[in-house]
């Protein structure tokens, strides 16, 4: 049966900097997101007219269009700090995790946990909120895990 | 095919309990006035009724399952008031149109005194009102056996519902 979308959750650690991540659930206001996965593919064809095919990696990022500030949220500090303080380099830096859940009865799911670079577009927008879309540029150490579901619907990963 | 309207029946109750605890806090109502729901006195008063519901009219779905609705509810706000003079006519029907002035937040001058609602009220369960205005201004709706006339105003409030289809 086919999966619906919200089986597929995006999660952004607002607390990089502090041992255990505090994730933040992507998406309240997005109706629609996309990984990009942008993989680096070269095609080479010999003299035998044979076509030979390299795959050397990806260069994936995902774009949050609709994020509203709002300082009741995890995340809005975080993001706050990125866009109003200028930060860049490795304070943009955290942590994406990506979870699949096929089905809501299961006890774990399949997760993976990758470094990330938030990237701010733009904020302000017109009237209605403070919009503050960015991008989410995957950074590498990709783990793969599962995750679990405390009672209050809080993943914890855990490394395969 | 006529066309499909869905309602936030819940939201009903809670937009008109809000609303007659907004009416009620009028700074200038007269004292011991009170403005009821759908219910009017032979002998005078305040009362609004809401027509039709609590209608949703745009509803959007987060990749999260996150379900965000633009709602509305249409009000009548009737003053029955006593007196066919002239200046009688105008106080009741000024009086109205302050009231649906107030709920649009604008400074209004009553008696000289100027009064402006600086918030609408908490809602329950995810819902927050976004704006009230006035569709009409006061009009003389009818005139009784009793010579009582009925000054009408029709309002409009949106208000926005959010909640999460799954946790």
């Amino acid at each position: 049966m086919r999966l619906e979308r919200s089986a597929l959750i995006h999660y952004l650690n607002t607390t990089p900097a502090s041992v255990s991540a505090s994730w933040y659930k992507i998406g309240k206001d997005v109706e629609d997101m996309s990984v990009d996965l942008a993989a680096s593919v070269e095609k080479a064809k010999n003299i035998l007219d044979e076509t030979s095919v390299r795959h050397t990696g990806y260069e994936a990022s995902a774009s949050v269009n609709t994020y509203y500030a709002d300082p009741d949220d995890a995340f809005y500090s975080f993001i706050e700090g990125i866009a109003l303080g200028r930060k860049k380099g490795d304070d943009c830096k955290t942590e994406v995790l990506e979870v699949v859940v096929k089905d809501t009865e299961d006890s774990s799911h399949v997760a993976y946990k990758e470094d990330a670079i938030i990237e701010v577009q733009s904020y302000g927008g017109p009237q209605g909120g403070v919009s503050i879309p960015y991008t989410i540029h995957f950074s590498g150490n990709r783990v793969e895990g599962t995750v679990t579901f405390d009672s209050s619907k809080k993943p914890t990963f855990a490394p395969a | 095919m006529s066309e499909i309207v869905n309602y936030d029946l819940t939201g009903t109750d809670s937009i008109s309990e809000a609303v007659k605890t907004l009416l009620n806090s009028c700074p200038f109502l007269d004292e011991g006035e009170t403005v009821s729901f759908a219910s009017l006195q032979e002998t005078g008063g305040i009362a609004f009724y809401p027509t039709g519901g609590a209608v949703v009219l745009n509803e959007r779905r987060s990749i999260t399952d996150h379900i965000s609705q633009e709602c509305l509810y249409n009000f009548a706000i009737v003053n029955r008031s006593y007196g066919q003079n002239e200046r009688r006519k105008m106080t009741a029907k000024e009086f109205t149109d302050s009231l649906g002035k107030w709920l649009e937040r604008q400074s209004v001058s009553v008696g000289g005194a100027l009064y402006k609602l600086e918030s609408y009220p908490d809602l329950t369960g995810g819902r927050e009102i976004r704006s009230i205005s006035r569709q009409s201004s006061a009009t003389l709706d009818a005139t009784t056996e009793d010579q009582s006339e009925l000054w009408v105003i029709n309002m409009r409030l949106t208000y926005r519902n959010e909640y999460d289809e799954q946790l």
